[in-house]
C-alpha cells in the first residue's frame, strides 16, 4: 500500500468532498476510515473510540458550520487532518447551525511538543473567517489540502 | 486596556489554541492590549510576571484547572469555559472590561474555593480521575 506524504498534515487522499453521510459518527468514520487507508491510523474502532470518548464530553462543532471532531490517540501515526465538505450539513451539535466543513484532527498520544505545534497552528487558523471561506469555496481535495498546506506550515 | 488570558481545553490541540486566536482578534478589534498563554498539549509558554501584574483583568478560559495559578493572586478577573469564548469572543472581552473597571469586583485568590494552591474538593478529584483514565493525562 502505497501512503501520501506524512510529513503535511493532510494530502489529497485523506480530504473527502461532498461527505455521503447523514451524522457525525457516519462523517467521522468516513474520514477516519481515509486515515486507515493512509497510514495515519492503525486501528479505525480503537481511534473511533477515543474520538467518541472526546465528543461524549462536549460536542466538536462550533459556530460558523464547522465540526472538529478530535483524540489524542495511541491508534495515531503522525499528527493528520482529514477534511470533509458537504453543501447540505451534518449536524455537530453547535447552535447555530449543522456544519459544512469537518476537520476530523488525529493526534499521536505522547507526542512531542513539536509535533503538535503544527495542530495547533491549524486550530488557530481555524477562527479565521477568510481561511474558513478559502475551504468551502475549494472544489477539489487536491485545492483543500493545498490551502492548509500553504496557510499552516509555511 | 491590558488584558492577560489563559486558554485550555480537556484534548490541548484545538479549543486551546482557537480560543487564544478568536480572543487575540477580538481584543486587537476592540483596540485593547492582550497576551494569551496557551495551556495546550503543545507546550506553553509562561506569560512574564510583569505582564500579569499590569494587566487590568485575567481572563480563565480554561476547561482544565489553571497551571500555577498564585502568579495571579490579586488579579480581577473573569472565568467562564473555553467554547464561551469560540461562541463570542467579543463579549467576554466586554464582560472582562466590566469587570476591570468596577471595584467591587472580586479579587483572583480571595474568595472561598478560588483560593490558589489549596487541595481539589472530592468532587473535582473523582472527575479528574475520570479524565485522566479516559486520556490517560496526569
Amino acid at each position: 500500500m502505497t501512503t501520501s506524504d506524512h510529513s503535511v498534515l493532510t494530502t489529497k487522499d485523506i480530504v473527502v468532498v461532498d461527505l455521503m453521510a447523514e451524522t457525525k459518527e457516519e462523517a467521522t468514520r468516513a474520514l477516519a476510515q481515509k486515515l486507515v487507508d493512509d497510514g495515519r491510523v492503525t486501528d479505525l474502532e480503537g481511534f473511533l473510540e477515543d474520538v467518541a470518548a472526546r465528543e461524549a464530553q462536549l460536542n466538536t462543532g462550533l459556530p460558523g458550520g464547522i465540526g472538529i471532531p478530535h483524540a489524542r490517540s495511541s491508534h495515531v501515526v503522525v499528527p493528520s487532518v482529514a477534511i470533509g465538505t458537504t453543501s447540505k450539513g451534518i449536524p455537530f451539535g453547535a447552535e447555530d447551525g449543522p456544519a459544512h466543513l469537518i476537520f476530523l484532527i488525529a493526534a499521536p498520544d505522547g507526542a512531542h511538543d513539536e509535533h503538535l505545534h503544527i495542530l495547533a497552528a491549524l486550530a488557530r487558523k481555524l477562527v479565521h473567517d477568510d481561511f474558513k471561506e478559502s475551504l468551502r469555496n475549494a472544489k477539489t481535495p487536491a485545492e483543500i489540502a493545498a490551502i492548509i498546506t500553504k496557510e499552516v506550515q509555511k | 486596556m491590558k488584558i492577560v488570558a489563559v486558554t485550555s481545553c480537556i484534548t490541548g490541540i484545538a479549543h486551546t489554541y482557537m480560543a487564544a486566536e478568536a480572543l487575540e482578534q477580538a481584543a486587537a478589534k476592540a483596540g485593547h492590549e492582550i497576551t494569551v498563554e496557551t495551556q495546550g498539549s503543545a507546550g506553553s509558554t509562561a506569560i512574564p510576571q510583569s505582564a500579569i501584574d499590569s494587566a487590568d483583568v485575567i481572563i480563565f478560559a480554561c476547561d482544565l484547572e489553571v497551571k500555577n495559578k498564585v502568579r495571579f493572586n490579586g488579579k480581577p478577573f473573569l472565568q467562564i469555559g473555553v467554547s464561551k469564548v469560540l461562541v463570542d469572543a467579543d463579549s467576554v472581552l466586554a464582560q472582562a472590561v466590566t469587570i476591570a473597571t468596577s471595584e467591587k469586583s472580586p479579587k483572583y485568590g480571595d474568595i472561598a474555593g478560588q483560593k490558589a494552591g489549596t487541595a481539589p474538593s472530592a468532587k473535582e478529584a473523582t472527575r479528574r480521575g475520570f479524565l485522566a483514565k479516559l486520556f490517560g493525562k496526569k
